[in-house]
């Protein structure tokens, strides 16, 4: 018969029906994530948290030369892999759209901030460094040679790692600054 | 495959929110605008934006200990038995062999039933559905040298108040800490609801009563859900099968009456049976 009789007709309705309902029904299987891996292809590299004096051990990972995520560094004896609600957030440090992206700067005085390029910035820093080293510098302490310069301080972040405090301390004893310190002091 | 669970020690948690901001990190919510509202916790409740927050709670010990504080990690329970999986129409919900709630927003229609069937309350939605999955991409894909096995929040904790693994060993492990509690001196210290609704997947140990953490004594599903999904939806599916097999006897015996008594007369009209 070339059409369809009733019968099978009727067959295929509650066949259908009873096979939607079971699908509706059945247990879902269990399923691979619906979220790929986010780490998947990314390339790891060790750094410090920006914040407190602990220096908490981060792993920064990137894909395609963008940092993705950053959390703790189970190799780091500070944290074990563990960060605190700052630290948590030190991938916003790269990611806000409220991040510094030029030099400000604030003239002594002024109330205004003026945006700077940094061909300005760093001559300016060695240029009034040099001004106030030269101004306060003492050569003798009575009889004793001192080649103190008293009017700079040096202030160190806890961002900065082992190698980097090395070399901006030995750079501030080279000017011969007595005070330096370390914001992981505190 | 066995069951893994979160274990969240409320008595070694010092309220960081640590876990709250990883959870965000890593699941790329947006932050939101929130009012400053009484007690520490920011934002102050679950939200599509939102996964997992952390709660406070005080005066707990009012007349001996005016500043004490304690702490709740809140987020989905993970159910042995999901009231959300049950319901949810479009297979957005999902439980994985391990235990883990599992969410595929892409399937969401957004229809909340979920919300309604929840004994906490605890998924949200917004455009689709949001609520914890044990970071499940993390767990399927994360290596141990890292860490990223686990969920991003029990890594980051610096307090180590939270642990993940097999759900008996972390069961285990909080009934010692309730004990080691208790013999400290809180009475009343336990652990969340162990086997309630098939069994919690975060085993949390809390040092007072549950109702002092907002959270209900002895959580049920609702007995509309139950009523609907264990028993007139399989009812609905007998009886269909039943009209069905029915209609086969009937018509084959029918068929039967029909070639005794009409088979003459049908073949002189050339017609089928029907």
């Amino acid at each position: 018969m070339g059409t369809v009789s009733r019968r099978t007709f009727l067959k295929l309705v509650a066949a259908g029906t009873a096979a939607a309902m079971w699908q509706g029904n059945a247990a879902v299987p269990a399923m691979a994530s619906a979220t790929p891996y986010r780490l998947k292809d990314t390339k790891v590299s060790p750094s410090v948290c920006i914040y407190c004096g602990v220096g908490c051990g981060l792993l920064v990972y990137a894909k395609d030369g963008k940092v993705i995520n950053v959390e703790g560094d189970p190799d780091n004896p500070n944290n074990e892999g563990g960060l605190c609600g700052k630290g948590a957030s030190a991938y916003e440090v790269y990611a806000s759209p409220k991040r510094l992206q030029k030099i400000l700067y604030r003239a002594p005085g002024s109330d205004q901030w003026e945006e700077k390029e940094w061909s300005w910035a760093i001559p300016e820093i060695a240029k009034r460094i040099k001004k106030t080293r030269d101004a306060n510098f003492t050569i003798k302490d009575g009889e004793v040679i001192a080649n103190r310069a008293n009017a700079l301080g040096h202030l160190g972040g806890a961002s900065h790692d082992t190698d980097e405090c090395y070399l901006l301390s030995k750079l501030a004893r080279s000017l011969g600054i007595v005070n330096i310190e370390h914001q992981a002091r505190i | 495959m066995a069951r893994v669970a979160y274990y969240f020690d409320s008595s070694k948690c010092v309220g960081c929110h640590g876990c709250q901001i990883s959870c965000k990190q890593w699941n790329q919510e947006k932050a939101v605008k929130t009012h400053f509202t009484t007690g520490y916790g920011n934002p102050p409740a679950l939200s599509p934006d939102t996964r997992m927050i952390m709660r406070y709670y005080e005066g707990m010990e009012k007349d001996t200990n005016p500043m004490n504080l304690n702490f709740l990690k809140y987020q989905c329970f993970h159910c042995g038995d999901p009231a959300c999986v049950k319901v949810c129409p479009s297979g957005a919900l999902s439980k994985t062999e391990n235990g883990i709630v599992a969410v595929d927003q892409d399937k969401c229609i957004s229809c909340g039933y979920c919300h309604n069937a929840c004994p906490f309350s605890i998924p949200s939605i917004g455009k689709n559905v949001n609520k914890c999955d044990m970071c499940l991409s993390r767990t399927q894909s994360g290596n141990d040298k890292e860490r990223t096995s686990i969920p991003a929040c029990v890594k980051t904790c610096p307090a180590g108040a939270m642990e993940f693994g097999d759900r008996t060993a972390m069961l285990a492990k909080a009934q010692k800490r309730v004990e080691w509690l208790k013999s400290r001196g809180y009475q009343d210290a336990n652990v969340y609801e162990a086997n309630s609704l098939g069994g919690l997947g975060i085993v949390p140990v809390l040092k007072y009563a549950p109702q002092h953490y907002g959270l209900p004594a002895n959580p049920k599903i609702p007995v509309e859900v139950t009523v609907w999904k264990d028993f007139f939806n399989p009812l609905g599916l007998l009886m269909m099968a039943g009209a069905f097999g029915v209609t086969i006897v009937h018509r084959l015996m029918q068929r039967g009456q029909n070639d005794n008594h009409s088979s003459d007369h049908d073949a002189g009209n050339g017609k089928g049976d029907m």
